[in-house]
């Protein structure tokens, strides 16, 4: 089952190949570093800062359509935000970077076809 | 004001920024992104937006940067006729309410559907625009109309003194 769902994209860009590949390719950008600066963050437990990439990350995965990620990105903010839970974020920042990373590797085949 | 309306756009995340100015000029508007407050600051000193759509949190970047809530207070400041349309990943009531308080027109949260909200909230805008346009024009027109009738009372009445308007029985 595919990971990531385009629809929104499409809808935005009106079907613009250019737009979507570009869009796409800026979040292939975006991505990996974000998930770095999260592991980073949480081990430093810079929990503030954490809070702010993961707030920044959260409506990109949902233009992306990476939609199973969205509870867990809002969590990783939420609980980063209220420094509640913060045991818990090592294991969701995990999930996130091995699930991102798969979407990533869809959204780069997908960027390909266009 | 048609299609014309220039829209400045603060946005420190570039894809975010990327999407709304797209978005908008796909509209037909004249955008211009900055990613910074103090760029938009600096540019208000000799140019200035009909619509400005301000990013709340402006530190995820660079984290000495001016916070999109203190920009709001700078802007209207300096030009209170710029509408604001704040906009943030937060879905939260306190902070749309604290926007408004310091002059936002709207609040929109990022998102899938936050391009049609942004369409929507312009529209109100332009519709505000025009209300208060038409209130002008029919402000003017009332006091065009109290002229004449004043003039045409007064020369009515200089008509009777002169005996040039003789009074019915």
């Amino acid at each position: 089952m595919s990971l990531i769902d385009l629809t929104f994209l499409q809808g935005f860009t009106k079907g613009d190949n250019a737009k979507m590949k570009k869009y796409i390719s800026m979040f292939l950008d975006i991505a990996p570093k974000s998930i770095t600066d999260m592991e980073a963050m949480n081990q430093e437990k810079r929990y503030d800062e954490l809070k702010v990439v993961a707030h920044s990350l959260k409506p990109q995965v949902s233009y992306m359509g990476i939609k199973h990620l969205e509870t867990n990105i809002k969590e990783i903010e939420l609980f980063a935000g209220s420094k509640t839970n913060t045991e818990q974020l090592a294991e969701k920042i995990a999930y996130f970077k091995t699930e991102c990373t798969k979407a990533c590797e869809e959204l780069s085949s997908a960027a390909s076809k266009l | 004001m048609a299609n014309s309306l220039k829209v400045y756009v603060v946005e420190d995340d570039t894809m975010q920024g990327e999407m709304v100015k797209d978005h908008l000029t796909g509209k037909g508007y004249t955008v211009k992104l900055f990613n910074t407050g103090e760029g938009l600051l600096k540019e208000l000193d000799t140019d200035s937006p009909d619509i400005l759509v301000l990013d709340y949190n402006l530190n995820s970047v660079d984290k000495s940067a001016m916070e999109g809530i203190d920009i709001l207070k700078r802007v209207k400041d300096k030009n209170d006729n710029v509408e604001v349309i704040m906009y943030s990943g937060q879905d939260s009531i306190d902070v749309a309410v604290n926007t408004m308080r310091y002059g936002a027109f709207d609040y929109i949260v990022k998102g899938e559907t936050a391009f049609s909200r942004l369409d929507f909230i312009i529209g109100k805008i332009r519709k505000q625009w025009e209300i208060v346009a038409n209130e002008k024009h029919y402000r003017k027109m009332n006091t065009w109309l109290i002229a004449l009738i004043a003039a045409m009372v007064g020369a009515i009445i200089v008509g009777v003194i002169t005996g040039g308007i003789t009074l019915g029985s």
